[in-house]
């Protein structure tokens, strides 16, 4: 089946997305951007431009670059007379009445300039998604009247997208988030983009969204905070040095960029440093600008600019006839209410946080294809699926907890992994389910623990017992655990394994960080340890078994070492350990090149192993170690 | 007859366990999403790693120029400007050099305006053809063949008949 991707036609950028795996994936324009410029641009070589080429040339052919098209879209020449004063390109009636641009000689109907941007999101999407995209999802603003609606509509047919809804933009914001879950919702959308602001009150009832309101101002957007900065910067170093980087075209732009990344940088930090060397020049020589801008300063400079949105929000939820108090939800759209400043006074009018979690400008595309995919079925056939909340695994040699399933992962899964025993003619093995994000279980939650017996007398390393996790899709854990010489079997079958609340999980995680430390020490000290005594415990068998192939003196150096090792072992010198783990290594080499060097293929087959063997590779972990690792299948 | 037997005999066990195949078909299905979704989990994780290894060694191979740098901040301190300007001319050298052996490609500014790999700061009235690139304010540049900075500059426009 064709996908159908969801189109976020805005102002100044549109995004577009598209479900992927049933999840919202948005897709990258041919450039790699994830918005693309709405801006369309006809040369005097009879070339059209689209996207951020055409924005490039702008400032060459002003007359003949459309952008904003969307503040004429299914309107009345009569209603434009004060957006056209601002547009550099040439606006006229058409012959009923409608708005027409006029570019390089020919006359276009706002659908048609709002076609060529979405041709080119289509062919970009076609060419991300290696098939033909026919249909979409576009959004709209609330406000949108019929006409205007239409005239989407109409955009969406010249560019040959089969436009299977038009939605309202809040109303897609809040779908990006699966507010459409709930039900008799109250939502309030608050959307300050790269050049409008918009507020609406949505209400949501038997699954269907209803505009209570809207408000807004169609001048108020990024790109006033972008040069309530540049000013500020202006002042500052006309204020230092006496010259008016305002007058500079050049420098004026490289301010313009530098403004935008400090006021995103922001966002996150506290303070940030402009530094723009070379910036311009006097006769003492050249010019630099470093100025320290703190989030404080920003917020001032900004003040009234952050004003001007608290009039519409009020004057929507006034519209809407609600208190403050009765929103339910408040959703954040565009990239300016990512500064903290916005989020505060949008907390300070309504009351509440808002929703975070989805890129503000990518939101409103991300819920058109999900209503794209509601549209298509393809939602419903989504498999709801969980993922489990903590790791699970077992308890191994030392109090180590060895995880088989990380936490995160989406269920149903299966895992398994082979254990041996810790001690010669070890007859049973315990296996302690445990779940948690600790290294050591103790800090960690018991969920069971069985016992698999009969294991037949074998020297430790030997047997191999399987225990392999299994979680079903409604979270319910079997552990089995397989003696794989004797096929004895024991299982154990846990339930509501991950029934835990989210406050629970969160405590648990918390848990685990605290003791992390802690528990990361006691790990390697458990680590440490039980690779020193398997390494001297298969020393020792070696010896036995080859003894006769080594000098006497060479022998008992190992001897020695081997003792001195167990004698470090009783104490908690990690250092002292490792020494003398290194020193038992060093002379056990001795002994495999004994064996080795005496010995051909039979030897091997012996089963005779020095220091270089395989086994000796394996690193033990516990009670039972890893001799294998099987993959899931 | 006997194939009617074996028809029989063949359609009860399949009949008693169309239950029991639906079950494990949607297990199955189950198992196959959870797998694909920790798949996905698995390759956005190893993606973030190659992103982390990609800028370390590029990082890397950046730190003996802000070394370079540095040393020719002290040698401002104490020495002539001719001095200077000749170390400054070395790290410049070896920083295009690191960018040169990354794929790093500076945009060609002299000819025709393309709005494709130019950016037109300011269009300016000029004896020459109209269009063309008079002047380049800041370098352009490509990583194979992304843009990753248009070339800023300053185009060329008729001059205006009074």
């Amino acid at each position: 089946m064709a996908k159908t991707i969801g189109i976020d036609l805005g102002t100044t950028n549109s995004c577009m997305a598209v479900l992927e795996g049933g999840e919202p994936t948005v897709i990258p324009n041919a450039e790699g951007g994830r918005t693309t410029p709405s801006v369309v641009a006809f040369t005097k070589d009879g070339q059209r431009l689209v996207g951020a080429p055409a924005r490039r040339q702008q400032v060459t052919n002003p007359q003949n670059t459309i952008s904003s098209i969307k503040r004429f879209m299914g309107r009345k020449f009569s209603e434009v007379t004060e957006e056209m004063t601002i547009v550099p390109y040439e606006v006229v009636q058409g012959p009923s009445g409608d708005v027409r641009v006029e570019a390089e000689g020919k006359e276009y109907a706002p659908p048609e300039i709002s076609a060529m941007t979405l041709q080119k999101l289509k062919a970009d999407a076609e060419a991300y998604l290696g098939e033909p995209v026919t249909d979409a999802v576009i959004t709209v603003p609330a406000y949108f009247n019929n006409a205007q609606r239409e005239a989407t509509k109409d955009a969406g047919k010249i560019a040959g997208l089969n436009v299977l809804r038009i939605i309202n933009e809040p109303t897609a914001a809040s779908l990006a988030y699966g507010l459409d879950k709930e039900s008799d919702q109250t939502i309030l959308v608050f959307d300050l983009g790269g050049g409008t602001f918009d507020v609406s009150v949505l209400e949501l009832g038997d699954g269907v969204f209803e505009v209570k309101s809207t408000a807004g101002d169609n001048h108020l957007g990024g790109d006033n905070f972008d040069k309530a900065v540049v000013d500020w910067m202006v002042a500052e170093f006309k204020r230092d040095q006496g010259i008016d980087l305002a007058a500079d075209k050049m420098a004026l732009q490289r301010l313009y960029e530098a403004a935008e990344k400090a006021k995103i940088e922001l966002s996150s930090t506290m303070t940030t440093q402009i530094n723009l060397p070379f910036i311009t020049a006097s006769q003492e020589g050249p010019k630099h600008l470093d100025l320290q801008l703190t989030r404080a300063k920003l917020e001032e400079i900004t003040a009234d600019l952050l004003a001007r949105t608290v009039g519409p929000t009020k004057q929507a939820l006034s519209d809407a006839e609600l208190d403050a108090s009765k929103i339910d939800h408040v959703v954040l759209v565009g990239g300016m209410t990512r500064m903290p400043a916005v989020q505060e006074k949008v907390r300070q009018i309504v009351g509440k946080d808002p929703h975070k979690g989805v890129n503000p400008d990518e939101v409103v595309a991300v819920g058109a294809a999900l209503q794209a995919g509601v549209l298509k079925g393809e939602v419903k056939d989504i498999l709801l699926l969980d993922v489990t909340p903590l790791s699970l695994g077992i308890e191994t040699k030392g109090g180590v907890m060895t995880k088989l399933i990380e936490r995160n992962t989406t269920i149903p899964t299966k895992k398994s992994e082979v254990f041996t025993t810790a001690e010669d003619n070890q007859p049973s093995v315990e296996v302690h389910v445990l779940q948690g994000e600790s290294e050591m279980a103790t800090y960690n939650k018991t969920l069971g623990k069985f016992q698999l017996v009969g294991i037949p007398p074998a020297p430790r390393g030997m047997p191999q017992v399987e225990v392999g996790f299994d979680i079903d899709a409604n979270g319910i854990i079997h552990v089995t655990a397989k003696d794989m010489g004797t096929g004895n079997q024991q299982q154990i079958r846990i339930e509501g394994g991950s029934g835990l609340s989210e406050t629970e999980v969160q405590d648990m995680v918390r848990n685990a960080e605290a003791h992390a430390e802690e528990a990361h020490r006691l790990r390697e000290t458990v680590d440490t340890k039980n690779q020193a005594e398997t390494l001297a415990y298969q020393t020792e068998r070696s010896l036995k078994e080859h003894r006769d192939r080594l000098d006497e003196s060479e022998a008992s150096t190992i001897e020695g070492r081997i003792m001195e090792l167990r004698q470090a072992l009783e104490g908690d010198d990690l250092g002292d350990i490792r020494a003398k783990t290194e020193a038992l290594e060093e002379a056990s080499h001795k002994l495999a090149e004994a064996v080795y060097a005496q010995a051909t293929a039979q030897a091997q087959a012996s089963g005779g192993g020095g220091g270089d063997s395989s086994e000796d590779e394996v690193v033990e972990e516990g009670e039972y170690e890893v001799v294998d690792e099987e993959a899931k299948t | 007859m006997p194939d009617e037997q074996v028809e029989v005999s063949e359609q009860e066990p399949v009949e008693e366990s169309g239950d029991d195949k639906v079950a494990a078909l949607e297990d199955r299905l189950l198992r196959l999403a959870a797998d694909f979704e920790n798949y996905k989990k698995r390759a956005a994780r190893d993606r973030e790693a190659y992103v982390t290894l990609a800028n370390e060694r590029l990082i890397g191979e950046l730190l003996p120029i802000l070394d370079d740098l540095e040393r020719a901040l002290v040698a401002a301190a104490e020495h002539e400007e001719a001095q200077l300007e000749e170390g400054v001319r070395l790290v410049h050298r070896s920083l295009a050099g690191v960018l040169e052996r990354q794929g790093v490609k500076a945009i060609d500014a002299d000819g025709k305006f393309d709005p494709h790999v130019h950016e037109a700061l300011l269009s300016q009235p000029s004896e020459a053809e109209e269009g063309s690139v008079l002047d380049v304010v800041q370098k352009g540049y490509r990583l194979g063949d992304r843009v990753v900075r248009p070339a800023r500059v300053v185009v060329a426009a008729p001059i205006e008949q009074p």
